[in-house]
Parts: C-alpha cells; sequence; structure tokens
C-alpha cells in the first residue's frame, strides 16, 4: 500500500546511475565524504564561543544550550558514524531488494570496489569528540562536574569519636554567676 | 508549552517568597512571652514584712481613692508590684544579684522607699503607681542599713542609718536635711527606733559576750543633735529574736523593745533611761515557751505576735502602758480597740503556722499530710458598727500540699464592706514556688513563678513524633553512610506523609511540642506547649523524700515499650551509700508513675536504660575553680574522681566555660568558591574556656579536649579584655562565638568574635590525609552597639539549614545574628567572583543592628540568663526558649522558610489550572491524530 510516487523514484533513478562513471563516483564518493565528515568541524569554534559567551552561571539557557551540544556530540559518535557514511559504502546488491530487482549485471560501475573512507570517519569522529570536549569544558566551568573533593562530601566517612561529657553539662556554660 | 513554563516559573517563585521577620500581625502567634517575678522571698520575722498590699495614691489629698497593689520581694531580687484582682505585673524592678535582700516601706501612699545594695547602702523612691525611680541615694557600705519613716505632722522624711551615719532624708526630693556621724565603731546589731514625737533612737544590740549589752543614742529628729545615751548592762537580747513595737501609752507613743530570752518574752521600754526588763505577764500564763516573735507590719500600731513551742500563736498588743496578750489560737478577746473607727488593716494568721517549716525552700520532710485544706483566721481590727472591737472571721481553701509544697509567705488586706462582714484579699506562696491569691475562700489567680527558676536542660518532645529529638540525639552515632542514607529516605517519605505544609501546624491533641524544664530548687518540673504559646501542660513537685536534686541532672526521655513514653530523673538518695532514686512521670500527663530507690548496683543497672548508650561508668563533668579545670568522673552517683586537672599559668583565671550541645552535622565540610573544601573541626568532647591575665590585661581562648584535659589549640590573646568585662562563649560543632565588653571606661561597645574551626589537612588528599590533631582557626571580630552577650545558636533537625547565633542584648531583647554576617571568612577586599559565589559579604567592623534580627520584638524578657533551641516540626524551622526570670518562646526560620509553601499560594488556582491542561491535551491529541492521517492521505 506505498503511494503510487515510489515508481517514479526508482525509475528517475535508473536513468542517474546510468550517466554515472565508476571513476567519477568514486571521487565524488570520497569528495562528499570529506564535505560530510568535516561538516561538525566548523561547528567546533562556533560553539566554543557560543558557550564562552554564556558565562559560568548555572541558568536555565545555558543548561539547555550545554545539554543539546552534549546531546549531539554523543549522538554523532554513537548513532550518526554509521549513519553518516551510508550512502557511500561498497553497495552490497543483495542486501538491497530494489537494487538487485533493478541490476542484474554485478559488474554495474555501481557495485565496482571503491576507496575506503577511513580517514573522513576519523575525523569525524575526532569532530564529535571535539564538540564534546568543549561541551565537558562548558560543564566544567559550570561546575557541574563531581570533580573535587566537595562534590563527595556526604559520601566521606567520618572518624567517630565517643563523646565522654556527662549530658547534664552538655550546652552548658560557666561565667561569672557559676553553670548556666 | 509556554503555559507549562509560566507555570513552573511562578511555582518557584512563589517557593521563594521570602518569610525573612515575623511581620507585626504575626506577633502573639508565633512568639509568646511569660513575664515572671519569681518565688516570693523569705524575711527574717523580725523585721518588716516582705511581701505586703501597699494602697497607692497619685494625689496627695487625704480622701482620694486608693488602687491596691501587691508589693512583693523575690528570690530573683525583683520588687514587684501586682495587680491583686488579677495577678498582672503593673511594675518591676530587678535589683542586681549581689544586693540580695532589698527592702521597701511605705511612709506615704504615693511612693516605696526601697533599701537595696549590698548591706543597705542605696536608698531610693519609687512611685508607688509606675515604679519610676522618683529619687535615688547611695551610702557607705559595710553594714546593714535600716530606713525609718518620721512624720513630722505635715511632712513625712525618712531616718537612713547606714555604715557612716544617720542621715534624715526629705521624703518628696530626697534631699539630705542633716547628716550625722555614728561616732564609734559597733559589733553589734542596729535598729532606729522612735522614742516619741520629737525623738528616735539607734538601738545598739551588741553580741551575747560584749558588755553592755544594749545601748542607745537618743538624737533630736529635727536637729540631728545626740540628747542622750543611756544604756543597759544586763541581757542576753538576740537581734534576730527581738523586736522593737510601738506602744500607746498615756504621754504618747513610746517604743519598746520585745525579744524571747530562754522562752519567755521580756520587755524593755525604751526611753531616757533602760531600766530592767520585765516579763511580759501574759506569757507566764501559758505553758509552752515562746519560740518566736514576728512583725507582721503592724508593730508601729503596738501589735505583733508570738508563735510558741507547740504551734500556736498569740496575738499581743499594746493597750496603754500595759500589754494585752489575746488567747492564743483561736484568737479572740480583744477588749477594745486602741484606736477610732477609721480603716485600719487587719491581721492574718495561717494555719499551719509557716514557722514549723524549713526556711530555705526546702520541701517539708516530715510535714502531715492530712486534709488538703488550707485555712485563714483573720483577727480584723477594723471596728465596724456592729462589732466595735473587730471581728475574728476565717476562711478554708482547698490547698494539696502534695501538689503545691507547703505555705511559707503570705500577706493580706482586708476591709470590712459592712457591719457584719470583712472583705479579704489574701497572697500566699508556697515551698514549690507557686503563688496564689484568694479573695475570701476564692481562688482569684494562680501563677508558677518556679519557672523563672528553671536550671536543668531543657528536654524536648514533639508528641507527633514517634522519634524523639532533644540534645541526647547524638553527634557521631549516626553518621555512618547506611543511616545516612534511612535518615533522608525516612524524611522522604515523611514529606509524602504529611504533603507540603503550607500553615503552621494547628494545635490538636498529638499536635503538641512539648518542652519540660525543671527547677531544682523548687523541685519542680513542667511541662510547656511551645505549639501552644507555652501553656503549662503540667507541673509536677517532686517530693524531698525522694532525694536531693541535682542541678546536673538532667531530665530524660524514656520510651518503654508500653508506648507511655516518660519523663524521669534520677535523684541523690543517700551520697554516702550511693544510692539514688529515679523518678517516672508520665510524658502526657506528669502523674508521677513510680519512685524506685535503689542501691548502687541497681542505679547502674537503671542508668544502662535510661542512657541507652554503653558508656555510663566513665561520663565526665568538669569542676571549673579560678585558676584550674578539672574533668571529674560521677559514676557513682556523687561520688567524684578526679580524672585531669588543668592548671592555668600563674595568676591566669578562667572567665568562663562552653560546652557544646550534640546535634546532628548535615555537612563535614565548607565548600569555598573555588570549589576546595575546608574540613571541619568536629569533636564532641571538645570545650572552650577563655582565660584572663591580669599581668597582661588579655584573654585567650583554649581549646580543650574534655577527655584528657589536652589543649587542642589556643586562640588569642585578645587585648582589651578585662575581668569585668562581661565574656561569655558559645561553642556548637566547629562554631566558636565570643563576646565582651571592651576594656576602658569611655567604651561602650562590646566586640564579638567569631571563630571557626577547621582540621588543617591537605584537600587533595582526601580524608586519609587528615591530620585531626592540626586545628586551623579562621576568626574575625566585630563591633556591636548593642552589647550583645551570646547565648547559644539555633538547631534544626538535620542541621542543613545554617545556623543563627543567639544573642541576649542590654535591652533584654533577644538577637539573632545570620551566620552570614559572622562568618570569619568576610572578605577584607571587594567580593571576586568566586566570593560572591560563596555568598561572602565584604567585612565590616561594625555589626549593623537590624531590627529584624530581634526575635523579642519590643517585648522586655527581663532577666536573660539561658537560650535554648531545639529542631521544630521541619527543616527550615527552630524553636527557641529563653529562660531566666521571664520565659520567652518563638519560632524562627533561619534560612527563610524554604520548605514551606507561603501562606498566599494558591493551591486551587495550581488545581485548575493543571486540570485545565490536562483537559485540553486529552482533546487536541485525538484531534492532531485526525488531521495527520488526514494529512497522509491527500497531501502527500
Amino acid at each position: 500500500s506505498r503511494s503510487p510516487s515510489n515508481n517514479l523514484q526508482s525509475s528517475a533513478k535508473q536513468d542517474a546511475t546510468a550517466l554515472i562513471k565508476p571513476a567519477n563516483l568514486d571521487s565524488l564518493r570520497q569528495q562528499k565524504a570529506w564535505e560530510l565528515a568535516l561538516a561538525p568541524a566548523k561547528n567546533v569554534p562556533m560553539q566554543a564561543f557560543m558557550m564562552y559567551m554564556t558565562g559560568g552561571g548555572v541558568q536555565i539557557f545555558s543548561v539547555m544550550s550545554v545539554w543539546f551540544l552534549l546531546k549531539q556530540a554523543l549522538s554523532g559518535l554513537v548513532r550518526s558514524f554509521p549513519l553518516s557514511f551510508f550512502p557511500f559504502p561498497f553497495a552490497d546488491p543483495l542486501a538491497s531488494p530494489s537494487l538487485r530487482a533493478l541490476h542484474h549485471d554485478l559488474r554495474h560501475p555501481l557495485f565496482l570496489p571503491a576507496r575506503s573512507l577511513t580517514q573522513q570517519k576519523l575525523v569525524f569522529a575526532a569532530c564529535q569528540l571535539a564538540l564534546l570536549a568543549v561541551g565537558l569544558w562548558k560543564c566544567n566551568s559550570m561546575g557541574l562536574l563531581p570533580t573535587h573533593q566537595s562534590d563527595w562530601l556526604a559520601f566521606q566517612e567520618r572518624v567517630t569519636v565517643r563523646s565522654v561529657l556527662e549530658e547534664g553539662i552538655r550546652g552548658r556554660t560557666w561565667g561569672r554567676g557559676g553553670w548556666v | 508549552m509556554k503555559d507549562w513554563s509560566t507555570l513552573a516559573l511562578g511555582a518557584i517563585l512563589s517557593l521563594a517568597a521570602p518569610a525573612w521577620a515575623i511581620q507585626a500581625s504575626e506577633v502573639g502567634r508565633l512568639d509568646w512571652h511569660l513575664p515572671l517575678i519569681g518565688p516570693p522571698q523569705l524575711s527574717s520575722p523580725v523585721d518588716p514584712p516582705l511581701h505586703r498590699f501597699h494602697h497607692t495614691s497619685t494625689s496627695a489629698a487625704p480622701n482620694a481613692s486608693k488602687k491596691s497593689l501587691l508589693l512583693t520581694y523575690t528570690v530573683k531580687n525583683v520588687l514587684a508590684a501586682l495587680e491583686p484582682s488579677t495577678g498582672d505585673v503593673v511594675w518591676r524592678r530587678r535589683y542586681p544579684s549581689n544586693h540580695p535582700n532589698a527592702r521597701h516601706l511605705s511612709c506615704s501612699a504615693s511612693s516605696v522607699i526601697v533599701l537595696s545594695g549590698a548591706s543597705g547602702s542605696d536608698l531610693a523612691s519609687l512611685n508607688g503607681s509606675t515604679g519610676a525611680v522618683e529619687w535615688s541615694l547611695s551610702g557607705a557600705e559595710g553594714r546593714e542599713g535600716q530606713a525609718l519613716c518620721w512624720n513630722d505632722g505635715s511632712t513625712t522624711d525618712i531616718l537612713w542609718l547606714t555604715k557612716d551615719g544617720v542621715r534624715r532624708i526629705d521624703g518628696i526630693t530626697g534631699g539630705v536635711i542633716w547628716a550625722r556621724n555614728n561616732g564609734a565603731e559597733s559589733k553589734g546589731s542596729l535598729r532606729l527606733v522612735q522614742i516619741d514625737a520629737e525623738r528616735f533612737g539607734v538601738l545598739d544590740i551588741s553580741p551575747q559576750d560584749e558588755q553592755p549589752a544594749l545601748s542607745l543614742q537618743l538624737i533630736d529628729a529635727r536637729q540631728g543633735s545626740l540628747v542622750g545615751q543611756p544604756s543597759s548592762a544586763k541581757s542576753h537580747v538576740q537581734a534576730s529574736n527581738a523586736l522593737t513595737v510601738k506602744s500607746r501609752a498615756v504621754d504618747g507613743p513610746t517604743s519598746t523593745l520585745v525579744w524571747v530570752e530562754s522562752g519567755r518574752l521580756l520587755s524593755l521600754k525604751l526611753g531616757d533611761k533602760l531600766d530592767k526588763p520585765s516579763r511580759l505577764a501574759a506569757s507566764t500564763s501559758a505553758s509552752a515557751q515562746v519560740a518566736q516573735v514576728r512583725d507582721v507590719g503592724l508593730s508601729h500600731l503596738g501589735i505583733f505576735v508570738a508563735h510558741y513551742e507547740d504551734g500556736t500563736a498569740a496575738v499581743i498588743t499594746s493597750v496603754g502602758e500595759d500589754w494585752s496578750v489575746d488567747p492564743r489560737v483561736p484568737l479572740c478577746g480583744l477588749r477594745r480597740p486602741p484606736w477610732g473607727s477609721s480603716y485600719r488593716p487587719p491581721l492574718v494568721l495561717l494555719i499551719p503556722p509557716s514557722e514549723s517549716l524549713p526556711r530555705d525552700g526546702g520541701a517539708p520532710a516530715n510535714f502531715p499530710r492530712l486534709p488538703q485544706l488550707g485555712s485563714f483566721q483573720i483577727y480584723s481590727l477594723a471596728a465596724t458598727e456592729a462589732s466595735p472591737a473587730g471581728m475574728l472571721t476565717g476562711h478554708t481553701f482547698p490547698f494539696d500540699q502534695d501538689k503545691f509544697g507547703s505555705l511559707i509567705t503570705f500577706a493580706f488586706e482586708a476591709s470590712p464592706p459592712n457591719a457584719y462582714t470583712v472583705a479579704t484579699r489574701s497572697y500566699i506562696s508556697t515551698s514549690s514556688g507557686v503563688t496564689q491569691a484568694w479573695e475570701g475562700s476564692h481562688l482569684v489567680w494562680h501563677k508558677e513563678e518556679s519557672l523563672s527558676t528553671v536550671d536543668s536542660p531543657a528536654l524536648y518532645w514533639d508528641v507527633a513524633e514517634t522519634v524523639q529529638h532533644d540534645s541526647s540525639s547524638s553527634l557521631l552515632a549516626d553518621s555512618s553512610l547506611p543511616s545516612r542514607l534511612r535518615r533522608h529516605v525516612n524524611a522522604i517519605s515523611r514529606i509524602f506523609d504529611q504533603g507540603v505544609q503550607s500553615k503552621p501546624t494547628a494545635p490538636a491533641s498529638n499536635g503538641r511540642q512539648l518542652v519540660f524544664v525543671a527547677s531544682s530548687a523548687f523541685r519542680t518540673i513542667f511541662a510547656l506547649d511551645l505549639a501552644q504559646q507555652g501553656r503549662i501542660v503540667w507541673r509536677a513537685c517532686i517530693d524531698g523524700r525522694a532525694g536531693s536534686w541535682d542541678p546536673f541532672q538532667r531530665l530524660r526521655m524514656l520510651d518503654l515499650d508500653d508506648g507511655r513514653p516518660r519523663v524521669s530523673i534520677t535523684l541523690i538518695k543517700d551520697a554516702e551509700t550511693a544510692s539514688v532514686s529515679l523518678v517516672e512521670l508520665d510524658a502526657l500527663t506528669g502523674t508521677i508513675l513510680d519512685v524506685d530507690s535503689s542501691t548502687p548496683a541497681v542505679s547502674a543497672a537503671f542508668s544502662q536504660v535510661m542512657d541507652k548508650q554503653q558508656h555510663v561508668s566513665d561520663k565526665i563533668t568538669l569542676d571549673v575553680s579560678g585558676t584550674s579545670i578539672a574533668g571529674v568522673s560521677r559514676s557513682q552517683f556523687g561520688i567524684k574522681t578526679s580524672i585531669w586537672t588543668a592548671h592555668l599559668p600563674e595568676r591566669e583565671q578562667v572567665l568562663a566555660v562552653a560546652i557544646p550541645r550534640d546535634g546532628v552535622v548535615a555537612s563535614t565540610g565548607r565548600i569555598l568558591g573555588d570549589r576546595s573544601t575546608l574540613l571541619k573541626y568536629l569533636n564532641p568532647n571538645m570545650i572552650a574556656v577563655a582565660t584572663f591575665s591580669p599581668a597582661t590585661r588579655s584573654s585567650s581562648v583554649l581549646l580543650m579536649n574534655s577527655e584528657s584535659g589536652a589543649l587542642l589549640h589556643k586562640i588569642g590573646p585578645i587585648a582589651d579584655v578585662d575581668d569585668e568585662s562581661n565574656l561569655s562563649l558559645a561553642l556548637q560543632d566547629n562554631w566558636l562565638v565570643l563576646t565582651y565588653r571592651v576594656a576602658g571606661e569611655a567604651a561602650r561597645a562590646s566586640k564579638v568574635v567569631s571563630v571557626e574551626l577547621y582540621t588543617s589537612g591537605d584537600d587533595s588528599l582526601g580524608m586519609l590525609g587528615v591530620n585531626l590533631e592540626r586545628i586551623q582557626a579562621l576568626t574575625r571580630t566585630f563591633v556591636s552597639t548593642q552589647a550583645l552577650e551570646i547565648k547559644s545558636f539555633t538547631r534544626t533537625k538535620l542541621g542543613i539549614t545554617t545556623y543563627n547565633a543567639l544573642f541576649a542584648n542590654s535591652l533584654g531583647q533577644i538577637v539573632a545574628v545570620p551566620r552570614r554576617f559572622l562568618d570569619p571568612r568576610r572578605t577584607l577586599h571587594k567580593p571576586t567572583k568566586q566570593d560572591q559565589e560563596e555568598l561572602l559579604l565584604p567585612y565590616e567592623a561594625l555589626l549593623p543592628a537590624d531590627p529584624r534580627w530581634t526575635l523579642s520584638h519590643r517585648r522586655e524578657v527581663e532577666g536573660l540568663n539561658k537560650i535554648e533551641s531545639f529542631a521544630g516540626r521541619l527543616e527550615s524551622e527552630s524553636l527557641v526558649l529563653a529562660s531566666g526570670l521571664d520565659l520567652f518562646g518563638t519560632r524562627v526560620s533561619p534560612s527563610r522558610s524554604f520548605d514551606v509553601l507561603s501562606p498566599t499560594f494558591n493551591k486551587a488556582q495550581l488545581v485548575i489550572t493543571i486540570t485545565a491542561l490536562s483537559l485540553g491535551l486529552a482533546v487536541t491529541r485525538s484531534m492532531v491524530k485526525g488531521r495527520q492521517v488526514h494529512q497522509k492521505w491527500y497531501f502527500l
């Protein structure tokens, strides 16, 4: 029960792939992957500047922006890492029923082996880590990281000293008029 | 979304609404004040009565209406005038405690003459209706001063005898009319007596082995010149049992000395010649021996009372030259009144006579417990048409001796409203500090004056809580992580149980917040309800047979299995055999449940139960003398064993010692602006001792370990202290506050020294690197113009709320200064960002006098001695109880009411908004869902 537009799309794709040369395709893939990998790198100085400008106070807006920054960096690392480069790997004709249906010839340029994207992936990961570092630096400057002894004070065991004073004189003072 | 954020913001703002000071409309709802004067003081029987009704008038006209006031002098050195019909204090004046005996007499209706000072060396005239000082004079100290009213027809003056001589003082202006030196120094007791209309005498009653025993200086009252000096050799007069009575001879009034000598009543007429003493004729007819003569305030009318050894009494009146001894109780047979038919004060005898009771205020050990009734016999000398000779009447009133102790003092007044009756008003006080006023046999008011002498540390019990929160909850016993977690979980579950309270808890049957206080001098225990304006819930009087009361014995709570909590106190039955008795009272009703007398072995078992701690045998108390402090163990209930003694350097003396109270500490450290930590120095055995060195005229504070007497740290020397500087100290957790009056005559300021103690370990190493022995003391000194005197600190349930320091000032007010203002880390420079983060204020030497800090508002809490604080029901609340002379209680929120919704918070609005939003969400959700499906079908 898919909408009829699917058929139109696949026929358009067929025409487009027919025009692509294998060599061009590989360099294009590399180029696009670099673009995607370096996209967060532009974000790092901008975020750093924004975080610096919002100050060290714990306010609702600075907390929210730090939260989104951290969320973005973490999701970039964890979730977006495989997804970001999904359009670029060797296409596995067996993995995709639509490709299999369309192209029975495995020598089609689309299925030729291409250069690895490891460098781009590493750069992408580094950019996400840089963003995460900006976020953590901000958290630290806001005092939200439990990095001090004071943050763990409640869990410190105290040295127990037995009280020896008689209760009757507890809280009393001795002065000019005797015990009060 | 916008609505939600607005709502959340509104809720946060309403939570943070300040509840800083009590508004004027709240005064009297949160706080209460019980003005007291103290239990009446016992006076010598031969002195004029200390408790009497005085008829004061503002005008000098003879027919002016006279208002009756009850004048009384108490053990707290307070001279007070009470309204007889209500018991309200009309005025009161407190005399210093080193001036123990103030005497008062009335020479005219408008004023009261007070003889005070260490030995009657100060004379003052007070306005009878307001208590304001009209004039006052100071004389030389060293001899018991005497005063005598001298009525010279038109004027009323005062003759005043001090060590350096006799003076005649103008009664209205206080000017000295003449002064005369005493001449030779006398070892005996001097009395001023009126001889006749123009002369008075200074009677010298020498000790028994002296010769002559009696000598009299006759002095002309107009010029003050000596006109005669007769003496008598043969007598054994004791000043403590001799009375001067004005007798009415044919040729005008004369004075007679009456005394008791080996059971006989002797009299000697004082005049130009001192004759041989004559025996009062009537006393021969009585078989019993005379024990005591008593001045009942009518000696100027020639009337006194003789008490006999068998407990009966007789009224003796002067009839012409002779003495009439009315038959002993019951009184009757007054032959004729020796004066006209104008108003005369009546005379009351109390039965049983108070003289058979011990005079030191202790409970009577052998007093018969027969019917619970008291009675007055009133011997009215007021002549009426029906009874020109006066009349004898009386009243019986219910009086429970077990409950109130025995009668010890009384005062009375009466007047005949018609020919056949006498209206009387009597004022009595008992050995347990109760004062009562009776009109006839009807009780008019009842007061518990022993509340002004409470000395044991107060015990607090919140009836609504199953767990008691008193000072015995240990500082360090439950500081382990599991118990802390349990406590926090309990606290959270309690929040769900109780909900958030928007109003102070209404007093319900289980909403009581009882505080138990005890007066060891009057052997009474009280339960006051702090939730109900300090109402007395019950009082209990502990019988003297139970044992002697040591002021260091504190009240304890016994939480027995039967669900009825008990208050108990240990009394020392016999110090030599080390036997004690344990008195247990029901905590809710005050009925004495049990008095257990026991041997040492049993008593040790008892104390194990009482303490619920293992260390009963080696609890330490302190003995402080002028130059040394000793740690003393009193393991065997009264038998002391010295454990350590710390001697101060030569000529140094102890000025004050502070012992902290146990309590819960929420945080073991203080977090600074740069997120580093200062670890608090918390030692439950630490005591603070302020010493003074006369050589260097400086003071220092020694922090000592009470277990070993070891010196932990020394703060000082502080230069501008002297031994008269009213130095006081208080210590709680790691915060020490010291106040003193700055030395020097010109200085009127007092200084407040705030010290916080921290361990000086290396922060980065954590707890393991901390050396507990090294104390780092942070100190700031502030100047106050209010003469602040530190008393204690506020306490809260979990110790999270910051403390306020509680001070008394010279105006009788209680001042709670926030810790922020006394912070030793207040910055000396412009606060940096980190300082601001730490909420530090810039240091200012002068401590401001913020009126919002005054807890007692306009009330004057007289004689403030002790301020105690207890954890309230909420963490933000702290209950304060001040005692001394008056009682004052209030509830404070040192960090504002952060866990209470403000009274203006609109709960209905909150509920309505949430309901409306939920409904809106439910309705719009289905609408949006339908629209989305519609979009997918028709718009790609």
